[in-house]
């Protein structure tokens, strides 16, 4: 009991000087002292001792850092997305398309504007699908035929040159180092080397050698985009046996004189149809009826 | 006469404020997280994180409250953790002090002493060994103890020698092996 009350008054460092000697007296005074004293050892003060305020600050700052860590989190995450975007934008910038036609192949293409173009035989096209609206440019090797919507300038570009337009219709021949450029509708700007060249509807350009002639269309359209007969080298005979199979007519032809005919005929107007073959070779033709036709050379 | 949109209302948005704030208190807290939760739950580092939250929160709370806001922040981190892990209490910090002029036996016996002492040290009820510790070694008034834990003065008494009293019955065994 004493020793108990001894003791708690000493916890509660209430002792009096005589309490104090009772309590020296207690037989585990000693180790009394000793749990106090070294209980010192688990002080929090150097234990759990706290960083000092300055150190605490720069995290606060930090911290502070942490906050527009999320607003630097959100722009990376926008900046993927941006990156992505112009990747994406980038890839389908280089996307190109292309057409190629083999021999006695004949493709139309409608351009991303509706524009159609009608790509001859042996020929070679191609053009950036993705950014079409903002450059309408065609890369062409052969033949083809261009209807273009209105819009903002439509290139083809050639190997001899350039040609430009604002919504017409219009053939492009660059082949065999024959550039030709024929304007049915609209006005086509021709460049080649530094030379610019207005083509009207009805006007042709062709380019020979170095040598730039522009002359009036005979025919209304290309011929091979029509139901036409093309003839290369071939005899007269055979144009004249085809002629007769298309239109169904009887054609005498009295010269025996062998003559090779480069060129075509229509198959829907007879007239033009023997225009085509007879002036080229410097001949006449009489229409006799319906069914017969005469062929004579011109001199007669 | 024209009156003050606002009161004169201090807040603790001022650096220096807040430092005055982080000497006052800080070094106590950890101290008071440390003898109740020993130090694998890092008593230091939840001192911080309450402090920064108050610094987060500066604006709302008065500097009267700030006290009571970051006793309240940390222990409840602490309890937190203590949620999640199970935690075994260590007072590994414990060396003995280098008694030069002792004898080998002596050194044994201190360091037998303080092994045991720290076991039944982790052994004592948290609220009993923080109230011991405050004022024993702190030198934590009765009345701050009791104020700190959030208790009566009566009760900080009877854990204080709750705690002395388990520390002196498990150490008394091993004075007499």
């Amino acid at each position: 009991m004493q020793k108990e009350y001894l003791l708690k008054k000493w916890l509660n460092n209430e002792l009096s000087d005589t309490e104090a000697k009772s309590f020296d007296m207690l037989e585990d005074a000693e180790l009394y002292n000793e749990i106090i004293e070294e209980a010192q050892r688990f002080s929090g003060n150097t234990n759990a001792q706290v960083e000092s305020f300055e150190l605490l600050n720069n995290k606060l700052n930090s911290d502070k850092n942490t906050s527009t860590n999320w607003i630097k989190v959100v722009s990376s995450i926008a900046a993927i997305f941006v990156i992505g975007f112009a990747i994406f934008t980038l890839i389908n910038k280089n996307q190109i398309s292309s057409l190629k036609t083999v021999l006695a192949q004949n493709e139309t293409v409608t351009l991303p504007d509706n524009s159609i173009v009608n790509l001859n035989e042996l020929s070679e096209l191609d053009y950036n699908s993705s950014d079409w609206d903002e450059n309408r440019s065609i890369n062409l090797k052969g033949e083809a035929f261009f209807d273009v919507e209105k819009g903002k300038q439509f290139d083809v570009n050639t190997q001899f040159g350039k040609v430009s337009v604002l919504g017409t219709e219009f053939n492009v021949l660059s082949r065999d180092g024959v550039f030709k450029v024929s304007c049915y509708e609209g006005l086509v700007q021709v460049t080649y080397e530094n030379n610019e060249i207005k083509l009207p509807a009805g006007t042709e350009f062709i380019l020979d050698s170095g040598v730039g002639v522009k002359s009036s269309i005979v025919i209304a359209e290309p011929y091979w985009l029509k139901n036409m007969s093309v003839f290369e080298n071939a005899t007269l005979k055979d144009v004249i046996a085809e002629f007769e199979n298309q239109y169904d007519v009887k054609i005498h032809y009295t010269s025996d004189t062998p003559m090779n005919f480069t060129g075509a005929f229509e198959h829907n107007n007879l007239e033009k149809a023997l225009k085509s073959i007879t002036q080229p070779l410097n001949l006449t033709y009489i229409v006799q009826n319906t069914n017969e036709v005469i062929i004579r050379n011109g001199q007669n | 006469m024209e009156t003050l949109p606002k009161s004169l209302h201090q807040d603790i948005c001022d650096k220096i404020r807040f430092s005055k704030l982080y000497e006052k208190y800080a070094q106590t807290l950890s101290n008071i997280l440390f003898y109740k939760y020993g130090d694998l739950l890092n008593p230091t580092d939840k001192v911080q994180e309450a402090f920064i939250k108050l610094w987060e929160n500066c604006s709302k709370i008065t500097p009267e409250a700030a006290k009571s806001y970051l006793y309240t922040t940390a222990n409840n981190m602490m309890l937190n953790e203590v949620k999640h892990q199970k935690v075994v209490l260590k007072y590994q910090q414990v060396k003995p002090k280098d008694y030069t002029n002792e004898t080998p036996e002596f050194i044994l016996r201190k360091k037998e002493f303080l092994k045991r002492f720290e076991y039944v040290l982790s052994q004592l009820k948290e609220e009993e060994r923080a109230a011991f510790l405050l004022n024993k070694v702190d030198g934590k008034t009765h009345k701050e103890v009791a104020e700190i834990l959030g208790i009566t003065k009566k009760v900080a008494e009877h854990r204080i020698y709750a705690a002395f009293n388990k520390l002196k019955s498990e150490l008394e065994e091993l004075n007499r092996k």
